[in-house]
């Protein structure tokens, strides 16, 4: 599979701090998949993502989008912006224009799109994240979840091959949440979009094709869901927790019940106790 | 202390053409020494309900009492004072609040500004940043020199200086991580039984009502939807999942194996433990 990102070797310092937020961090982003990053609070993982789109620039290292374009580039950095845009925290924080189809267009202004293609454009990104309804509405009008699909919205827009979520999700109620995955799900399944989701959402990591467990400014783990989430003791001292259904099969062998391996669903788990039954 | 809320009723910008209902005919009793969570989705009325508790926001109609003091629609003007410093609230994502030099004068400036000295508030200081489990030497750093999740401690701290017998905690693990929302909440339940508090949690997590609620109020468009102890509520799924939530993890669990089983067992701790207690003791049952 192809890389989209490569993150080589990465070490980045806040000016005025004395200890590195990431050390020597490497990392490849295969091209359409699903990539959670999760780790404890102050782990690294937001600012690792702040250098995927150059908003912040390593110290040592680099990262390198689509094989040739580098963030610390001048000449770069724009087609790094464009092809990977990012979704933050708070709804409130990244709604600039006065209206749904304003904010849009407003990305689309910066890149110096002319008039006629922006309005494609936008009529298009809305009905993509299902918000073609509210293209004039005004930011106060809209519900978190509502706004988020704004900004992924304004994203579309510019075409990107990645789309990052900085724990895009963790402001919102559970029906803004369920929105804003289905959204984003449908993009990456369907349109073959990369996703990068910086998440402390377990039940989220777990349907991710790829996991990479950050911890104190390291690179702590790296794999497929079903093999990290059996690390207890990797997902403990990374200050995240054991998904229900490994809680669940824990609890059961305090009681006697044996399990012949661990699962990660509900599903498979209520499964495997039947068969003993 | 007793919370007690009757026929609340508040509206946004009454008497304008943007007039909006935020809450309508609320009736509630918390008694003393109850751990109540509130629970429903943005919009649902929970943040504007909380901000009658200590008289940020008064009522349009009908009255809130908590222990002595009653504020009702159209009463007088009355000195709140002595009800903020009863009723404590922490607020979302406290941390944005903290302005001080240092983390100690952080949390003195609430005493102080209730009248207490500089020596005794220097004390509190001291006192409650134990109680928060962060070490002394927090104290003369400054709190933006610190982690997201000590700064959320500091802010804690700050209410906790101004010994409320009320607490109220609006979404206080939101964007902590899964250790540290766990931490936080065990404090707060300890907290809650140590100091003989009356807390109102409002969060999104049905495993933290569970967990932690003596008593369960649902709210939906501004109204009292549900109202009762957790098994009551959470053996009404579909009225939940109709106003956008769900049951925690553990019944969701307990439904899935009863459906497989053809058993009919139920959950009253909802704790992870219970469950495999209930189902461990129907497979022995079985093999006998």
């Amino acid at each position: 599979m192809e890389n989209i990102i490569s993150v080589k070797d990465v070490t980045f310092l806040y000016p005025g701090e004395e200890n590195s937020t990431l050390k020597n961090v490497s990392l490849d982003v295969n091209q359409g998949e699903w990539l959670s990053i999760v780790g404890h609070n102050g782990s690294g993982k937001s600012t690792l993502a702040k250098l995927l789109n150059g908003l912040l620039l390593p110290n040592e290292g680099a990262v390198i989008v689509s094989g040739k374009y580098s963030t610390m580039s001048q000449e770069d950095i724009w087609e790094v912006r464009r092809q990977v845009g990012m979704v933050f925290q708070n709804p409130d924080n990244q709604f600039v224009g006065t209206s749904v189809q304003d904010d849009i267009a407003f990305g689309l202004e910066n890149f110096g799109v002319p008039r006629e293609e922006m309005v494609k454009r936008i009529n298009e990104s809305v009905h993509r994240v299902g918000m073609e309804a509210f293209l004039n509405q005004e930011p106060h009008q809209l519900s978190g979840g509502q706004k988020q699909r704004v900004a992924i919205a304004g994203i579309l827009a510019q075409k990107p091959s990645v789309i990052i979520l900085d724990e895009a999700t963790s402001m919102l109620d559970p029906i803004g949440r369920i929105e804003v995955m289905q959204t984003v799900r449908e993009l990456n399944e369907k349109e073959g979009i990369t996703v990068i989701s910086i998440t402390h959402d377990l039940e989220e990591a777990l349907s991710a094709d790829r996991v990479v467990v950050m911890k104190m400014g390291e690179k702590a783990a790296e794999g497929k869901p079903e093999d990290i989430f059996q690390q207890r003791e990797l997902l403990l001292s990374a200050g995240l927790d054991l998904p229900f259904s490994l809680k669940l099969s824990e609890a059961l062998l305090q009681e006697g019940v044996e399990l012949d391996k661990g699962y990660l669903t509900q599903e498979e788990l209520v499964n495997a106790i039947w068969k003993l039954a | 202390m007793e919370i007690s809320i009757k026929q609340l009723q508040h509206l946004y910008m009454q008497g304008t053409p943007f007039e909006r209902r935020a809450l309508h005919n609320v009736t509630l009793h918390i008694a003393d020494g109850t751990f109540f969570a509130l629970i429903g989705h943005t919009g649902s009325g929970k943040s504007t309900l909380i901000q009658h508790l200590n008289g940020l926001l008064k009522p349009s109609s009908g009255s809130v009492q908590l222990g002595e003091t009653l504020i009702k629609a159209g009463g007088k003007k009355q000195n709140l004072k002595p009800l903020r410093r009863k009723a404590g609230i922490v607020f979302q994502y406290p941390e944005h609040q903290l302005f001080e030099e240092t983390v100690e004068k952080d949390i003195m400036f609430g005493p102080m500004n209730f009248g207490v000295s500089e020596s005794e508030a220097k004390n509190i200081a001291s006192n409650v940043i134990e109680m928060v489990g962060l070490p002394q030497t927090v104290l003369s750093k400054s709190p933006f020199d610190l982690s997201g999740g000590q700064m959320r401690r500091v802010a804690i701290a700050g209410v906790l200086a101004m010994n409320p017998e009320v607490l109220i905690l609006d979404e206080p693990t939101a964007g902590l991580d899964p250790a540290g929302r766990v931490e936080i909440m065990d404090l707060f339940y300890r907290l809650h039984q140590t100091n003989h508090l009356t807390t109102v949690l409002v969060t999104h997590s049905m495993e933290d009502a569970s967990k932690y609620a003596d008593e369960i109020a649902v709210m939906h468009k501004g109204e009292l939807y549900l109202h009762g102890n957790p098994s009551q509520i959470f053996s009404q799924r579909e009225a939940l999942q109709k106003v956008g939530l769900d049951i925690p993890e553990t019944v969701q669990f307990l439904l899935k194996w009863n459906e497989l089983s053809g058993q009919n067992l139920s959950l009253h701790e909802f704790t992870i433990e219970e469950l495999a207690k209930r189902i461990s003791e129907t497979l022995k049952k079985r093999g006998n």
